[in-house]
């Protein structure tokens, strides 16, 4: 492992229609951070599979990462619907997006984003910005 | 009145009154004159007769009642009352007598003249006739006073007294009568003249009111005319240039006089019209030009979502290429001996390349197409984004015998920029000085100075041949140490647009096979030169 986990388990969702994209960052969030598979990180494969099963969600999740290019509902309607509902409407969410522009960053911002990392995904720097980003800071790397 | 110009109806303004006023001058003095003369001849004249006859009647009165008295001496000396002193009397009576003769002729001479000096009065036969018979009447009493008088030496009798008494009587009456008539003739006259002199005088003052009122009236209505003519048109230009001010075109004068007004109006519709054509077309040109922008914006969002899509859809796979080399490589998915792990990391690089190229690709192509646009924060830690670059040129110059300088001051500003970008700017230096030296010093000095943080990085590497100095900052165009050393050709070209999107610059020193400095300036209060959204 590279790095420990926080003692703390978060509660972690994911996002994300890319089916290699997704079996990268599980890999990743269960071997370098330590993360449980069945525990901790909730994976969904499309926007719309994640805004029914919403609410029957077992536990408060403590961090989203939300993949901004997906169709037909994209990351920002996804999060503008999130925010909408009062449980999660501080709840960090970061986006992951392969085409960070710079417009883009202040959209997201604007948008109401607590951060944005950038695919492909840097080894080296996720699991740091990761916890920051549970620590309520505002991470934005591209 | 229209068709007059306005300087002679101002001109006709100025003078209808002057000349009324003169006008008006002269026939005042005129009828003062008249009613002067006029007075002039009653005192002159009339009231002259009336004081000669006056005389004549006094002297003659006197005549009558001397030789009356003289009688009445006669009368009584007769009768033997008379004393010396009455003597005296007598003579004194005398005297007077002769005295008042004397008078009476002279006012009577003087009467005479009067009436020939006033011979073109209508009345002048009357008067001579008057005259004669007053003058004949006087004669007549001065010869019976003489008689009286005559009676003097004689002695007389009652008898004779009395004689004498009566025919001076008749004489007495008949001037009396002669001078009464006249002069009763002349208060008559003299109160005519008086009547018509006043009649004059108020006939003066009706005439001199009426023409007073009618010049008034007349001068009022030419005046208002005039003033009429001048201040329609007036209005109306004002109200028109009123109108135009405010924007409503369609105003016109409406004036067609052709006086100076009317040129004038002429001219405002003339330049109304123009404005009009001109303002529709201008409104014409606007929509063109707002449609191009539109088409321009449009144009901009479809480039952008094209480079949004390009990014996507080249980084995704990258992604799988680049993480999954890694878990194998570094043991998450098992055990790797070194020659895989070697093989892995040879994988690992070039992917890691290619992500680079294709970044550097989208960035020059984001300039290239305008669209750069800066993530602006004004707090970027200088510091702190050193400290990343120089970590990567430590790391990258493990091995080679070059050794790194590195002078940054204590304080360093927070400044004005993207951060990632400036980040950029530096690794893509530094990265550049590090690949090209191959053995001697690398020496990166930061200082402020002018409102600006500038850098200056030197290197002992090979230096820019002459020919390639011009074109190192155009894209692709790699010279042939970068040749040699792979490299996207797209660095210092993206790396110098960077700097001037923050209002910077860069510049070079080189000397070929001695080495190579870039000096770089960025502002502290970066005046983004490029666009930011809001």
């Amino acid at each position: 492992m590279l790095f420990s986990a926080p003692t703390r388990h978060p509660i972690i969702l994911y996002v994300e229609d890319d089916a290699l994209s997704r079996e990268i960052m599980e890999f990743y969030l269960e071997n370098a951070m330590g993360f449980s598979r069945e525990e901790q990180i909730h994976v969904f494969e499309s926007s719309q599979d994640f805004l029914s099963r919403l609410s029957k969600l077992p536990a408060k999740p403590d961090i989203i990462l939300l993949d901004i290019h997906m169709q037909p509902i994209n990351g920002f309607e996804v999060l503008s619907q999130l925010r909408a509902q009062p449980d999660f409407a501080s709840t960090p969410v970061v986006a992951l997006t392969a085409s960070v522009m710079n417009e883009e960053i202040v959209m997201l911002r604007d948008a109401g984003f607590n951060g944005c990392i950038a695919k492909p995904i840097h080894q080296a720097t996720f699991a740091g910005n990761l916890v920051k980003l549970l620590e309520g800071e505002t991470v934005w790397e591209i | 009145m229209q068709n007059l110009s306005l300087r002679t109806r101002l001109l006709a303004w100025l003078l209808i009154p002057t000349v009324m006023l003169a006008f008006m001058a002269w026939g005042s003095f005129t009828t003062i004159e008249n009613v002067g003369q006029q007075f002039e001849q009653v005192t002159n004249t009339d009231l002259a007769f009336v004081t000669t006859l006056d005389s004549v009647k006094y002297y003659g009165t006197r005549v009558i009642s001397s030789t009356n008295e003289l009688i009445l001496d006669y009368a009584i000396g007769r009768e033997g009352l008379s004393s010396e002193d009455e003597a005296d009397d007598t003579a004194g009576e005398i005297d007077q007598i002769n005295e008042a003769k004397t008078g009476l002729w002279a006012a009577y001479e003087q009467y005479q003249s009067l009436i020939a000096k006033a011979s073109n009065a209508a009345d002048f036969e009357d008067d001579t006739e008057l005259a004669d018979t007053i003058g004949a009447a006087a004669r007549n009493l001065v010869a019976t006073s003489d008689q009286v008088l005559a009676l003097q030496e004689q002695t007389v009798d009652l008898w004779q007294i009395l004689e004498a008494r009566t025919t001076f009587e008749a004489t007495e009456l008949t001037f009396l009568d002669a001078v009464g008539e006249a002069l009763d003739e002349e208060v008559a006259e003299l109160a005519e003249r008086q009547v018509a002199v006043k009649a004059e005088g108020a006939r003066s003052t009706n005439i001199g009111l009426t023409m007073t009122v009618l010049s008034f009236i007349f001068v009022t209505a030419a005046s208002y005319v005039i003033y009429r003519s001048i201040n329609g048109p007036l209005k109306k230009l004002q109200q028109t240039a009123h109108h135009l001010s405010r924007g409503n075109l369609e105003a016109r004068t409406g004036i067609e006089a052709k006086d100076e007004l009317g040129q004038l109006a002429k001219t405002i519709d003339h330049m109304a019209n123009d404005l009009e054509v001109s303002i529709s077309e201008l409104e014409e040109q606007t929509i063109l030009a707002v449609e191009a922008r539109e088409r321009a914006e449009r144009s901009d969002s479809v480039k952008s979502q094209f480079l949004a899509s390009v990014s996507h859809e080249l980084r995704t796979p990258l992604n799988a290429v680049l993480n999954f080399t890694q878990f194998v490589s570094t043991g998450m998915m098992g055990q790797v001996n070194e020659r895989q792990t070697e093989a892995l990391n040879k994988v690992y690089n070039s992917a890691a390349h290619l992500l680079d190229l294709i970044n550097d690709v989208l960035d020059i192509s984001k300039i290239e197409a305008d669209s750069l646009q800066l993530f602006i924060e004004d707090n970027v830690n200088l510091k702190k984004e050193l400290g990343v670059v120089i970590d990567s040129a430590e790391s990258a110059l493990k091995g080679k015998p070059v050794r790194l300088h590195v002078n940054v001051p204590e304080e360093l500003p927070l400044i004005t920029g993207d951060r990632q970008r400036i980040r950029q700017i530096m690794l893509n230096l530094m990265g550049n000085a590090c690949k090209f030296t191959e053995e001697g010093d690398i020496s990166l000095k930061v200082a402020q100075e002018n409102g600006n943080v500038t850098f200056t990085l030197s290197d002992t590497g090979p230096g820019i041949p002459p020919e390639d100095q011009t074109t190192i900052f155009d894209p692709f165009q790699q010279g042939k140490a970068g040749l040699k050393h792979g490299g996207t050709g797209l660095g210092l070209p993206i790396t110098k647009r960077l700097i001037e999107a923050h209002g910077g610059d860069i510049r070079f020193e080189t000397e070929e096979g001695k080495g190579t400095t870039f000096i770089v300036h960025l502002p502290v209060q970066s005046k983004v030169a490029m666009p930011t959204p809001a």
